[in-house]
């Protein structure tokens, strides 16, 4: 959910290696057993939390959403117990960012690596605050998703400063910027936002009439929502505006059930299957859209309309014993974003509930995850109100 | 570089290659590291706060950092950080020379009265050379405005220089990465920085032009050319004319097609008109006729030929009396409220909307005036639609309860204001009659003649051009009445079984609107039965029935709406496709119902879950295994 990781949204659809591709498709691709799937996509996790290919040394500074992205596959498949857990936490509770004299409130909540050269415990940070050190929206996200996933009571996060920090990137036309200094906006950093406020259970800091407002006014032609309003309608940005208007609980009153918007919307998310899914018009199927096309269709209460048996047998297709991940198109190396994807899509839409734990599909979590997300709030509440 | 997740394909490599790779990766990893770590030092030393800087060093380190974050980011175009830094930098630069300026404006000013007091003395010497001073004076004030043009000229030229060598760095960083998020945001700022009178915005459209050329559905592209059609206010006939050459050129351009719908909404302020609707329908029709087995031109044919949204609509009134013998519902116990009006919208609305647009006035018996307003203190929402539990629910019915009143005969309920007003009455007399207000005939901006214009040009495709997708949706889509579109959905489920779900959840929606735009004499008793139904669409429309028939359908499931039928007392669902308890549990909301049908579903044989359902259910209810 990056600002590079999102290319891979604008789809390039010509490929170097066509020929070599088509070759590979063709061989028959084995479903493997359960067991060795399981076996084969945890090494590739491990490998990926603890050590990257230098090709992706330019994605240094992302390194928690690379984390999100293989403990968010682990807990798919039910083995984050497998994990030095207490590590892990520990290390996203380094990347937060703490308010202090020197340093205003708006510029709190989470970094994704400590490139600046912070250093890892957050308070001395705080009392000698880095210049140009700032939250990144989407590392909110990813640092309490992690956090929640791996059983953290989430104590240790200082809720008004995340949710400050959340509130101060909110521009005046209702969307988010990523961070004090990325001042793009786009609906990535509005379902960066919403999704970071539901897992603190706190919307109140953040003005949800002016953001449905940009949400809606993304909605095109078509159907689908783009990444700002007169932009094309996309894939990735159709999950971010149904999950963040979901989040915020106004999908059916945003999104009549009977509306012509809601039908032409789910119309267009129909229309992205050949057999897997594709993000525009005209593009190549691309396991990633099988959550972001996915998800929404789910989000949505459709999961039933699509051809469920083509989508699989696509996703599957894309599936490396080798690498032991998913690759954006069959035949093609495997990598972080595209394994995480591939399954949390089917894990949403419920279609391999034998091998996956489901996903909820608007907070992008297990449900498991989501249960325990539950149980603090219930737990907050009731501390609440006792006092 | 390449970032990443392009779509690496995988190449074997001997061992050999392999070691000699990752040697020279080795060697970029470290000057990478050290790159990032000189510059982040120089940005913190560019900083103006820090004291003891002489000026001259800030600007070698502002330099310096200009240079190590070029390389890097030549190489990763992604690293937002670095990109801000620049910008950082740009900002000090500017701020800088305009200091600059300004001192040196304040010298020349300095200079110009001193030279005037001087001037002065000179003319009280020697009167005869007044005109000779004069003369002077006046030319050097002519060089002095010239010198200050001058001077802000050169630092104009000065920052256009920077700002020039950001669009080139942009633009190289393009090359290689078209795709970068940071590289296009970086490239929008400069030119926002230049402004319309200093960039040049025909070769910034030329630009974008080219990198279209490599990929029309480059987005970043698209929105880049929207950025500067905005800050050069470049109107929207030329942009019609960039992307009529485009779909020349390619029919299948979505891109176009979407850039073209903008560009008439901007152009007639959100509605076409019929002149330009027409023109538009041509140029989309003659792309589908010279190939149509292209979709992007059906979609945007579609578009144009769809109606406006329906405006809100008052659906139904029901008066509801504690008095009335005949209901038998349980009422809350608050005593003061003896009846209730229940009201149902076509669009869901919040009680705050209510307090705004809702009027409720009770009419006296013989009274023709304005009758007395009440206020409609706490409607209550039925089946809230959405924000359920929160502060804020969103519902179509709701129930608006009504205090004592004697002597009143009508309530008028009136919803919305001035145009979209709509109002109905309900009787006291009357408990329980239900007020169905009249639907409207369909409302189109697009005229009777010209649908079924199109309709015939479309038959007329879809017969050379065979059964195809968009031919069938399209069809389907210019019909009249949602009765005639069935059989077409039937079509194109089997010709698309990918989404033969979809199409049957469609067909679902219009075989329910065409039942319920039957005339009926007694509308409480609705039949839905033989429809095929795979989904139950629509329900608020017909949430007054007392007789609901859904006997001979798909249904998996009753959805979470059917709570919203409070007065449904008999529900006949046999021979459906109810598998267990779970999918009747929205029943148990409905607190009249006393009759259920259940025979031939999966869910009748099984004794265990048929208990399950009777727990759920009130024990008032009946259920029918005959």
């Amino acid at each position: 959910l990056t600002s590079q990781m999102s290319n891979i949204s604008a789809g390039d659809s010509s490929s170097s290696d066509d020929e070599g591709r088509s070759r590979r498709c063709r061989q028959q691709q084995q479903l493997p057993d359960m067991e060795k799937f399981s076996a084969q996509l945890t090494k590739y996790c491990r490998r990926v939390l603890t050590c990257l290919p230098s090709h992706c040394s330019g994605y240094d500074q992302n390194r928690l959403v690379f984390a999100w992205f293989a403990i968010s596959t682990m807990d798919m498949l039910d083995r984050t117990q497998e994990l030095n857990r207490q590590e892990i936490i520990d290390w996203v509770y380094s990347l937060q960012i703490l308010p202090s004299s020197g340093r205003p409130v708006a510029n709190c909540g989470f970094r994704g690596a400590p490139l600046l050269g912070s250093p890892a415990d957050p308070h001395l940070d705080a009392e000698n605050p880095l210049p140009y050190d700032a939250s990144h929206l989407t590392m909110v996200f990813a640092g309490l998703g992690i956090l929640l996933m791996l059983g953290d009571d989430l104590q240790r996060v200082d809720r008004d400063a995340v949710l400050s920090g959340v509130a101060a990137l909110q521009t005046p036309a209702g969307c988010f910027t990523a961070g004090k200094f990325a001042p793009e906006s786009d609906l990535r950093f509005v379902f960066s936002a919403c999704v970071s406020c539901y897992y603190l259970n706190d919307f109140t800091k953040i003005d949800v009439d002016r953001s449905v407002a940009f949400l809606l006014a993304c909605q095109t032609y078509e159907g689908g929502f783009g990444q700002r309003p007169g932009s094309e309608a996309h894939g990735g940005s159709t999950f971010c505006a149904i999950a963040s208007l979901k989040l915020l609980g106004r999908l059916d009153s945003a999104l009549p059930a009977d509306s012509r918007q809601r039908s032409r919307l789910l119309r267009w998310l129909c229309q992205r299957q050949h057999r897997g899914f594709h993000g525009r018009p005209y593009k190549d199927d691309d396991s990633c859209y099988t959550f972001w096309i996915g998800a929404s269709l789910a989000a949505l209460g459709r999961a039933n309309l699509i051809d469920r048996s083509a989508l699989v047998e696509f996703v599957f297709s894309c599936y490396s014993g080798m690498d032991g991940g998913f690759s954006k198109y069959p035949g093609d190396s495997a990598d972080p974003l595209h394994t995480y994807l591939a399954l949390a899509g089917l894990a949403a839409l419920r279609l391999e509930d034998e091998r996956l734990e489901p996903i909820r599909p608007e907070a992008n979590i297990t449900e498991r995850a989501h249960l325990h997300m539950l149980a603090l709030h219930r737990a907050a509440a009731a501390s609440a109100a006792s006092h | 570089f390449r970032p990443a997740m392009h779509g690496r394909p995988r190449v074997r490599t001997t061992e050999e290659q392999r070691a000699a790779k990752a040697k020279e990766r080795a060697a970029k990893v470290i000057e990478y590291r050290a790159a990032m770590d000189d510059a982040m030092r120089l940005r913190q030393l560019c900083q103006d706060s820090l004291a003891g800087l002489e000026a001259d060093e800030r600007r070698k380190n502002r330099e310096q950092l200009l240079r190590v974050t070029q390389a890097l980011l030549q190489a990763n175009p992604d690293i937002g950080t670095l990109w801000a830094a620049r910008r950082e930098t740009l900002q000090q630069i500017e701020q800088q020379q305009q200091q600059q300026q300004q001192e040196q404006q304040q010298q020349q000013e300095q200079q110009k009265q001193q030279e005037q007091q001087k001037q002065q003395e000179q003319q009280q010497q020697q009167e005869q050379q007044q005109q000779q001073e004069q003369q002077k004076q006046q030319e050097q004030q002519k060089q002095q405005e010239q010198q200050k043009q001058q001077q802000q000229q050169q630092s104009d030229e000065a920052i256009v220089a920077q700002l020039s060598n950001e669009l080139q760095l942009t633009a190289a960083c393009l090359m290689q990465n078209p795709k970068s998020y940071g590289a296009w945001h970086h490239r929008a700022w400069t030119l926002d920085r230049l402004g319309v009178s200093r960039a040049d915005l025909a070769g910034e459209l030329r630009l974008t032009r080219q990198f279209l050329q490599r990929d029309e559905r480059n987005f970043h592209c698209w929105d880049h050319r929207r950025h500067v059609c905005r800050l050069g206010g470049v109107p929207a006939s030329e942009e019609l004319a960039f992307s009529d050459k485009l779909l020349t050129a390619n029919m299948g351009n979505f891109s176009a097609w979407h850039y073209r719908s903008r560009l008439l909404l901007a152009q007639t302020d959100g509605g076409l008109t019929a002149q330009t609707r027409k023109r538009e329908l041509d140029t989309a029709l003659s792309a589908m006729f010279s190939d149509p087995a292209d979709t992007a031109p059906w979609a945007y044919y579609r578009w144009l030929m769809s109606p406006p949204s329906e405006p809100q609509r008052l659906l139904w009134l029901r008066y509801l009396s504690r008095n009335d013998k005949s209901d038998n519902t349980d009422w809350d116990n608050d005593e003061n409220v003896s009846s209730c009006v229940l009201m149902c919208l076509s669009r869901p609305v919040t009680k705050a909307w209510l307090a705004k647009l809702l009027d409720i006035r009770l009419l006296p018996a013989g009274n023709n005036g304005d009758g007395c307003r009440l206020e409609a203190e706490d409607p209550v929402p039925v089946a809230a639609v959405s924000g359920c539990g929160s502060a804020n629910p969103a519902a179509h019915l709701w129930r608006l309860p009504i205090k004592a009143a004697d002597g009143v005969e009508v309530i008028r309920v009136s919803v919305g204001a001035d145009s979209t007003l709509m109002s109905s009455t309900v009787s006291t007399a009357a408990p329980g009659r239900l007020r169905l207000l009249p639907s409207p005939t369909q409302p189109s901006a697009v005229d009777e003649a010209l649908r079924s214009e199109q309709l015939n040009l479309i038959r007329q495709l879809n017969e050379l051009a065979g059964d195809s997708r968009q031919g069938l949706l399209t069809e389907a889509a210019l019909l009249p009445t949602p009765a005639e579109a069935l059989p077409l959905l039937d079509r194109l489920a089997q010709l698309d079984p990918t989404r033969s779900g979809a199409y049957g959840h469609a067909r679902s929606r219009l075989a329910v609107r065409a039942r319920l735009q039957e005339a009926k004499s007694e509308p409480e008793t609705l039949s839905l039965a033989g429809l095929g139904l795979t989904a139950l669409p629509l329900m608020h429309e017909f949430a007054f029935v007392s007789e609901l028939d859904l006997s001979d359908n798909r249904l998996t499931r009753l959805p979470g709406q059917v709570a919203g039928l409070q007065l449904l007392q008999t529900l006949d669902a046999r021979r459906n496709r109810l598998a267990d308890a779970d999918a009747c549990r929205p029943l148990a909301a409905c607190r009249r119902l006393r009759v259920l049908r259940l025979t031939g579903n999966p869910l009748a044989e099984e004794a265990a879950a048929l208990a399950e359902l009777s727990g759920q259910l009130s024990e008032r209810v009946r259920i029918e295994l005959d």
